[in-house]
């Protein structure tokens, strides 16, 4: 295990694709922070108050982005093992499947790991003269930052699934970007839908100079009963998670989100494994 | 080049891939019909009615990601299973090969989207209310769809042969084009911040005062708005946004844009393919 | 002589590697051509070329007469077929729709001649079976038939035995046997395998650095290769004294043995031997091996 990691680290250092989804990451951290900054310089030359822009809204974009990059990433990296034939090697010699497996997964979450602090990194060296310090406070900044990285350990998992069960590379980069994609944009739909209003309250609206008052009526949008709670799950799993951070910063991310992650890292590695310890290589 | 596209054709009929994206685009169709009529039927009693017009065109949304899955699939094959040089041992040239495969996707991108529309009809013409456009502007409009899908396949074309590896040309295919598409959404969403911030007020007596509109900061002003249209207008995923919220105001322009996109990036790629050296 | 296949200083770089250096050779029509020379040596880079996969960075080629800069080379490509490297298949295709999408490529009418195509290469019974199943010699006699689909007069093939075992050898090499003797089919081979070369070809090509060293035909070569004596005596300095009386080639081995470069009298040599005193234990006559050849060609360390 030990030798199949630093085997591993080394072409995880000398990999292309690590070393350009790393720079995306920065390059958009610094993107972010430098657009908030013209954002914020246009508010002020126009004398509109400035407390729109804020560090903390860039700072939590890299959820959206770190599953996203690491699909093609995992698929890639991993799938390599696969169509270089060089699992053969890893397994001729002795190491067994479940270290395979496992070696691979700390790699993509190592991977994972980096492109997020790669972003943090990048958006706070350039955010912070910039922009200001966050206003959230500290503690929940570390808190929601660690959710967001247990998320995305939890795609990686998911992704190191995918790549080590399909044996063509194509499809497995295919399966996983569109899964990431599906995740998201599955988390901002579920994320309007729960935040549907239950009833349209008491409205005030003017009509003629006169403010007129229309009585409060229920939602026929609003997610009831069973169906709530089904959505909720959803919204909580890994992928749609990333919408949820971005959107509650005010609110505070509920704990149980991490354990999701963890419950996703366990549940997609052990079946993995199973089925991969039982799969016929070429 | 007719031997080439025929042979394409045959390995079209055989490929699961294509059947599997045609099939897709009717579920697609059918499942976005299914879903205004039970719309219509939930808010009735608000008098919301759904037109077909709404689902009609969607296809112009969806073909950029099905082509961008179904074009590196299918012509990476010939590079991983390296059936490419079958075809060039026997004497075919480099711009044949190309123009056929170009053909070969662009036909496959107008059946998908051709099992799309058909979806739409055969159920949307019993279930919703007809169309509220002219016949010209459906034309227009579906004139200006089948060509996007058409540029949109010279685009995976381009990168399918240019890129040896079949996973690397699938990558960049499917995430250009959910770049493209986040291009078309930001941009969207600058061009249509407003103008003026008008806020109100309560004065003393109850009376609501419309203050003074003061400019948006947010609004794109001058030369940076051009630019913005401009892409808006230029850029395939821009487009799709456009074909799918139905807010393509001049479906000719946008053709033609898409027709310069295809006839660049098919005259590029096919300079670069002459000159690529395969293995 | 006539050729199927003439290339004068043809040259392949690659930013600062010359794949292919000033290449010249020529494959005489109904020959057998091997292609010999170690990995790396620049026979797949001189079969792309010829394949028109890549373009030459100097130098040309004739094919058929027609040179490689003429337009028409590609409508005379149609009497080639190839195999590089791996076997161009389709993999998720059988080896019938395999074929029938290379008879589509090359305009054939008909699929008629499929199933004899696949009887010749010993493909007939595979069925439904997707080439992706199909063992590596399956798959590599699946690669031919598809370049035999266009009915070629020229094949090309690419270290064609690479990896197969001691049957499916046989197979590849029998078939192509039979495809130039009875077809009539200009073979070049690209091989570093010798033994199995030197059962097949009638003309050799050596190839080392992307320059061909030598070119010369299987006669030629057998001519080349020195006729050896090898003999063991009781005493090898009274052995090299009358070699040297003699004027005879020769080589001693090691204390009791030496190779003699001449057609000897045996009895002859006995006689000399015993008025040295020395006694004449064994004879036995020994070729140099083509792998010898290529071995003192190219100079040592060879993987060949």
């Amino acid at each position: 295990m030990v030798n199949l990691l630093s085997a591993g680290f080394l072409r995880l250092w000398r990999s292309r694709s690590f070393w350009v989804c790393l720079g995306v990451m920065a390059g958009v951290g610094v993107f972010e922070a430098v657009s908030g900054w013209r954002a914020m310089m246009d508010f002020r030359s126009s004398g509109v108050a400035d407390a729109i822009v804020s560090l903390d809204s860039r700072y939590f974009i890299f959820p959206f982005l770190s599953g996203i990059l690491l699909s093609p990433f995992c698929a890639l990296f991993t799938g390599a093992e696969y169509s270089d034939g060089t699992i053969r090697n890893k397994l001729s010699v002795g190491h067994t499947r479940a270290a395979v497996y496992f070696s691979n997964l700390v790699l993509c979450v190592t991977a994972g790991i980096l492109f997020c602090l790669g972003y943090i990194a990048a958006v706070l060296a350039a955010g912070f003269p910039l922009l200001g310090p966050m206003r959230t406070p500290f503690p929940v900044v570390l808190w929601y930052t660690f959710c967001a990285v247990a998320m995305t350990s939890a795609l990686a998992a998911l992704f190191t699934m995918i790549a080590m069960l399909c044996q063509s590379k194509a499809i497995t980069a295919v399966i996983c970007i569109f899964l990431a994609y599906f995740l998201l944009f599955l988390g901002i739909y579920l994320n309007n839908r729960l935040s549907e209003p239950e009833t349209y309250p008491e409205q005030q609206y003017v009509q003629d100079g006169q403010i007129v008052t229309a009585a409060a009526h229920p939602n026929p949008n609003y997610v009831r009963g069973g169906k709530r709670a089904v959505y909720q799950f959803l919204y909580d799993l890994p992928g749609c998670q990333a919408v949820q951070l971005a959107t509650t910063i005010d609110t505070g991310a509920p704990p149980r989100l991490p354990l999701y992650s963890l419950a996703a890292v366990l549940l997609s590695t052990g079946s993995g494994i199973l089925l991969f310890r039982r799969k016929n290589l070429k | 080049m007719r031997n080439l596209l025929s042979a394409n054709l045959l390995r079209l009929r055989k490929s699961m891939l294509f059947w599997g994206c045609l099939i897709l685009m009717l579920l697609l169709g059918a499942g976005f019909t299914l879903q205004r009529y039970w719309e219509q039927i939930a808010y009735a009693e608000f008098g919301q009615l759904s037109y077909l017009d709404e689902v009609l065109f969607r296809h112009g949304l969806l073909i950029g990601i099905v082509t961008a899955l179904f074009v590196p699939m299918f012509f990476g094959i010939e590079y991983s299973d390296g059936a490419i040089r079958n075809k060039m041992v026997v004497g075919h040239s480099r711009l044949s090969i190309y123009f056929a495969n170009l053909i070969t996707a662009a036909a496959s991108s107008l059946a998908f989207c051709a099992a799309y529309i058909l979806a739409v009809l055969a159920l949307g013409v019993p279930l919703l209310n007809g169309v509220r456009l002219t016949a010209v502007q459906c034309a227009l409009l579906m004139l200006g769809t089948l060509v996007l899908s058409a540029a949109f396949s010279a685009l995976y074309i381009f990168v399918a042969m240019l890129c040896a590896r079949k996973a690397a040309s699938a990558v960049v295919c499917i995430l250009g084009v959910f770049l493209l598409l986040f291009a078309g959404i930001y941009i969207s969403a600058r061009l249509s911040a407003p103008e003026f911030l008008t806020e109100y007020s309560i004065a003393d007596d109850g009376q609501v005062v419309e203050e003074e509109p003061e400019p948006n900061p947010q609004y794109p002003r001058g030369l940076e708005r051009e630019v913005y249209q401009f892409l808006y207008d230029f850029l395939p995923g821009c487009q799709s946004i456009q074909y799918g919220d139905m807010s393509a105001e001049n479906p000719a322009l946008l053709a033609a844009y898409s027709l310069i996109i295809l006839t660049v990036s098919t005259g590029a790629g096919a300079a670069l393919f002459r000159r690529k050296d395969l293995k | 002589m006539e050729y199927v296949l003439v290339t004068q200083g043809l040259s392949k770089h690659y930013k600062d590697f010359k794949a292919l250096d000033g290449l010249t050779m020529h494959v005489p029509k109904g020959s057998i051509y091997g292609f010999v020379g170690r990995n790396g040596a620049g026979k797949t880079t001189l079969i792309r070329l010829i394949c028109g996969l890549q373009a030459p960075t100097a130098g040309a080629y004739t094919l058929y007469g027609a040179d490689s800069n003429q337009k028409d080379i590609a409508n005379l490509r149609r009497r080639m077929g190839a195999v590089v490297e791996t076997p161009s298949i389709y993999l998720d295709l059988t080896a019938e729709d395999n074929l029938k999408e290379q008879f589509r490529v090359l305009g054939v009418p008909s699929d008629d001649g499929i199933p004899d195509l696949l009887k010749l290469v010993g493909l007939e019974d595979t069925g439904k079976k997707k080439a992706r199943n199909f063992s590596l010699g399956m798959k590599q006699r699946l690669g031919i038939a598809v370049a035999l689909a266009g009915d070629p007069d020229f094949l090309v093939l690419d270290e064609p035995v690479n990896g197969l075992d001691p049957q499916g050898i046989i197979e590849i090499r029998e078939l192509i046997l039979k495809l130039n003797r009875e077809r009539r089919i200009t073979v070049l081979i690209s091989s570093h395998i010798l033994d199995e070369l030197s059962k097949l070809a009638t003309h050799y090509g050596f190839i080392d650095s992307g320059r061909i060293v030598k070119e010369l035909s299987a006669r030629e070569l057998e001519a080349a290769c020195r006729k050896c004596l090898r003999v063991e005596v009781t005493d090898t300095r009274a052995l090299a004294r009358v070699l040297d009386q003699m004027g005879v080639d020769y080589k001693i081995l090691d204390d009791g043995q030496a190779d003699l470069y001449a057609q000897m009298n045996i009895s002859q040599l006995s006689r000399a031997l015993d008025g040295e005193g020395c006694e004449l234990l064994s004879a036995q006559e020994r070729d140099e091996s083509l792998e010898s050849y290529f071995v003192n060609l190219v100079g040592g360390d060879s993987h060949a």
